[in-house]
């Protein structure tokens, strides 16, 4: 082959390996995205900012080590081979391995334990076709349709591709699934049967949710409302940016961009949907509907549509209407006849997720009291219900609580430090506290990470517990500022053992390089600490414009619901010493789990749910924070940290 | 310690009513206005931003000591428009159309009224020709721009053409920052300073108009 001259790329994550041509990619991240199925995330989106994109070189001869990379990465990483993915070209065939953090843990609140509320608005009905012959040379698509004569169904064009195999494997015996006159699925009735008594029972639909982050998907049996089977994984998307504004930006700079990205997420939600049908026996012609919701940018983002008025003021999506999308025209391999339904949005940054978690709460329909939801993911949303009113925000927390933008920051995935506590050590070591000692062997904090794997980095829950520790032990004060190693070594504390220099920034180190999981100290800079104020002072800010506008006080306020993956790990306590919620609002915090996931679910289910989307945003008013000047205020006023 | 180092620390403190007391008191005394502002309020602003520069301060302490800073301002005005004091330099600044993120283009207002440059504040939102406008009409020696979305910072090469087809290009420096923007992007765009923080980014704009 002709191609032999060019270079190769051998590229392994997980224990799959892929072998391409290197081509004219301008750098390995833009490779990697593109030509392999890997997942790598890049906050920044390659723009050689946020350090994420880390690969290895295993063989091989790269590019030069950037200045960009000795700002980004540690000596140490770069004595052990560690490069950035954006900053890379190879200079001869290279072969790389990819930190593998793709899955996302299978997390509790991904099961519903009870069977959701259905309908009943799907039917299915089984025909008797006679079987053709010589003297009876009628099309296959006739025959169905003169079977059906009386019924008033209509046909949607995709389901002939199959219909041919399906007739005659369920030998001329089909059961159609139907919702209104429309025909979702036509099955061969030998395959229902043969799976269950009642086939009725074994039709099913697939709630998605795309986060900017995380995707996640939810198998249900449309019938009982029984909750089958779930999955997730990181955003594939990842690696053209952590937030909504650089996937955006991506998109905007070419057409085939945007439908790389398209590409990208629907790929990987039919992959999701392919895996669960085969961990459950299900052939995918028996699953015949979805509801996907997802922030606007993702929805728009998944359907092919432009996002770039949703990035400047002020602020218009293209649409943020409900929609009824035939899976075929996305390329999703469920039913060829199957429906999508998208549910309605409020804004350019309040999308149907958030109406979901709305729905999910119960909010929308217990309008007794006052309550909050709070999604906090790469935006931080917040919904304020007062009576069978609405009033919604975004605030551009940022990706940090995800684990952008943090030195030894991460996702909810496998490794991550999820929980840090005070060791209770009984008498502490008097010889260890003196300013010339060694730091002493047990660190006087314990974490926990997800799934108990060795620890690799913070997601956004540890990183609120670590920091409410430092807050309360005088470490961090109140302005944000950390004791630096010499003035933590004058105090005294056993904690100020801990404080490092860390490319010359007061640290904190909480696991030392040789217990991590990647060989690599954790630690939390002062940096970090900016970054989180920033970000914690947007939602505690968020919080109280609302509370402004609808001229409430906490009091009033029923329940906070804490919605989304960071929403479930993160310690309400913690979360009030940083200040990321009111003080007031203690005792009253509630974490709902992934809330969007479960609306979506229930709008899949029923049609009566998928309409109250529409009701709860007709009732939604919705307040643009970055041009109120009392948001303004109290963000600035909200970076302190409580004393 | 004089009443000078006085104000310096009170404004760092951010004690918006200690600073006025003392400046009234400083005028009382028969200093001059200048040498108030630039030995007492300047000299305060200068230790937060190199603070602020080192992360050992953030945001809202900066805010508080501008606070207080202004509060001295605004009794020295009169007085510095009768010494004949000028400003060191114009500076017209404001973020770029499509962005409203204000907070990040007030410190380096903040920043800069702190090394005595005159800044006009066109606010966010801000269209590439009212930059221009802007910078003919008050002869500006800078024109700084602010963006904080990857999606809005291309606004400032309309800014970089705009004044290239105004003819004023020659005489007007373009500073651009906000945490997408890089020197890279910077000299990509043919634009002249790039600077990370507020703080440098006010002694960038100094320079300039030293010159």
């Amino acid at each position: 082959m002709e191609t032999q001259r060019g270079i190769t790329i051998h590229a392994t994550q997980d224990g799959k390996e892929h072998f391409g041509e290197y081509g004219n990619s301008f750098s390995l991240l833009d490779y990697l995205s593109k030509h392999t199925p890997f997942t790598l995330q890049a906050p920044c989106g390659g723009k050689g900012r946020c350090g994420k994109c880390k690969i290895r070189i295993i063989g091989g001869t790269p590019s030069p080590v950037t200045d960009t990379e000795r700002t980004l990465l540690h000596p140490d990483e770069l004595s052990a081979g560690i490069r950035l993915a954006c900053m890379v070209n190879p200079e001869t065939d290279l072969s790389i391995s990819l930190e593998g953090e793709k899955k996302v843990q299978g997390n509790k609140s991904f099961r519903f334990s009870h069977p959701l509320p259905v309908d009943g608005s799907l039917h299915t009905l089984v025909l008797e076709l006679v079987p053709p012959s010589l003297e009876d040379q009628r099309s296959d698509h006739s025959r169905l349709l003169s079977a059906l004569a009386t019924e008033g169904l209509e046909v949607p064009t995709p389901l002939l591709l199959d219909l041919p195999q399906v007739l005659r494997e369920g030998k001329w015996r089909v059961t159609l699934i139907a919702q209104k006159n429309r025909v979702l699925s036509i099955l061969p009735s030998t395959l229902v049967e043969g799976q269950s008594s009642n086939p009725a029972s074994r039709i099913f639909g697939v709630a998605v949710d795309i986060g900017t982050t995380t995707v996640a998907a939810y198998l249900f049996d449309l019938y009982t409302g029984v909750h089958i089977d779930s999955q997730s994984e990181l955003n594939a998307q990842g690696a053209f940016g952590g937030d909504v504004i650089s996937r955006i930006q991506y998109a905007l700079e070419s057409l085939s961009n945007l439908r790389r990205l398209q590409e990208k997420i629907l790929t990987q939600i039919d992959e999701l949907i392919h895996r669960m049908a085969i961990r459950t026996g299900i052939h995918p012609a028996q699953i015949c509907m979805a509801c996907i919701v997802g922030n606007p940018t993702m929805i728009h983002l998944t359907l092919g549509l432009n996002p770039k008025y949703i990035a400047e003021a002020p602020f218009i999506p293209v649409t943020t209407e409900p929609l009824f999308v035939p899976t075929h025209e996305l390329g999703l391999s469920l039913s060829a006849g199957g429906i999508v339904r998208i549910p309605p949005a409020v804004s350019a940054y309040v999308g149907s997720d958030i109406l979901a978690g709305v729905i999910a709460s119960g909010m929308a329909t217990s309008t007794m009291r006052s309550a909050l939801l709070i999604d906090i993911g790469t935006n931080g949303e917040i919904v304020l219900g007062i009576g069978d009113r609405f009033i919604a925000c975004s605030t551009a927390a940022g990706p940090a609580f995800e684990g952008a933008q943090i030195t030894c920051g991460m996702g909810g995935v496998a490794g991550a430090i999820d929980g840090v506590i005070r060791r209770n050590l009984p008498v502490l070591a008097e010889g260890l506290q003196g300013p010339d000692s060694t730091p002493c062997p047990t660190h006087p904090l314990s974490f926990t990470t997800i799934l108990d794997a060795p620890p690799v980095g913070f997601c956004g829950a540890g990183i609120v517990d670590l920091l409410a520790i430092l807050l309360e032990t005088g470490m961090v004060d109140e302005t944000g500022r950390m004791l630096s190693q010499e003035e933590g070594k004058r105090q005294g504390h056993p904690l100020a053992e801990w404080l490092i220099t860390y490319d010359d920034e007061p640290a904190f180190l909480l696991v030392p390089a040789d217990k991590s999981g990647t060989g690599m100290p954790i630690l939390l800079t002062q940096q970090d600490v900016r970054e989180i104020q920033l970000a914690k002072a947007a939602i505690a800010a968020g919080i109280r414009t609302l509370l402004q506008k609808a001229n409430l006080t906490f009091d009033e306020i029923r329940t906070l619901y804490l919605a989304g993956g960071f929403g479930n790990y993160l310690n309400p306590r913690s979360a009030i010493r940083i200040g990321l919620i009111p003080k007031e609002l203690e005792g009253k915090i509630q974490s709902i789990g992934n809330a969007s996931g479960l609306g979506a679910s229930l709008a899949l289910l029923s049609e009566k749910t998928f309409s109250l989307f529409q009701q709860v945003r007709e009732r939604t008013s919705y307040i643009e924070l970055s041009s109120s000047p009392e948001f303004q205020e109290l963000y600035v006023e909200e970076m302190m940290f409580p004393s | 310690m004089g009443i000078l180092e006085e104000i310096s620390e009170f404004l760092q403190k951010g004690k918006a009513n200690e600073v006025k007391a003392l400046v009234q008191k400083a005028i009382d005394e028969g200093m001059d206005a200048k040498t108030i502002l630039e030995e007492g309020l300047m000299a305060g602003m200068n230790v937060v931003g190199i603070k602020f520069k080192n992360n050992q301060v953030y945001v809202p302490e900066v805010l508080i000591a501008a606070r207080a800073m202004n509060a001295g301002i605004a009794l020295l005005r009169p007085l510095l428009v009768k010494e004949g004091v000028k400003a060191k330099g114009k500076v017209i600044l404001g973020t770029v159309k499509g962005d409203l993120h204000d907070i990040g283009k007030n410190l380096v207002k903040m920043m800069m009224e702190g090394k005595g440059l005159e800044v006009i504040d066109l606010g966010t939102d801000v269209p590439a020709d009212k930059f221009i406008a802007m910078a003919k009409e008050h002869n500006a020696n800078i024109i700084a721009c602010s963006a904080l979305l990857t999606t809005t910072m291309t606004e400032m090469k309309n800014v970089v053409e705009k004044a290239k087809e105004s003819g004023i290009r020659d005489k007007v420096v373009i500073m651009i920052g906000g945490a997408p923007v890089t020197d890279n992007y910077c000299k990509s765009i043919g634009a002249d300073i790039y600077r990370p923080d507020a703080a440098t980014a006010a002694e960038a704009a100094l320079e300039v108009c030293g010159k």
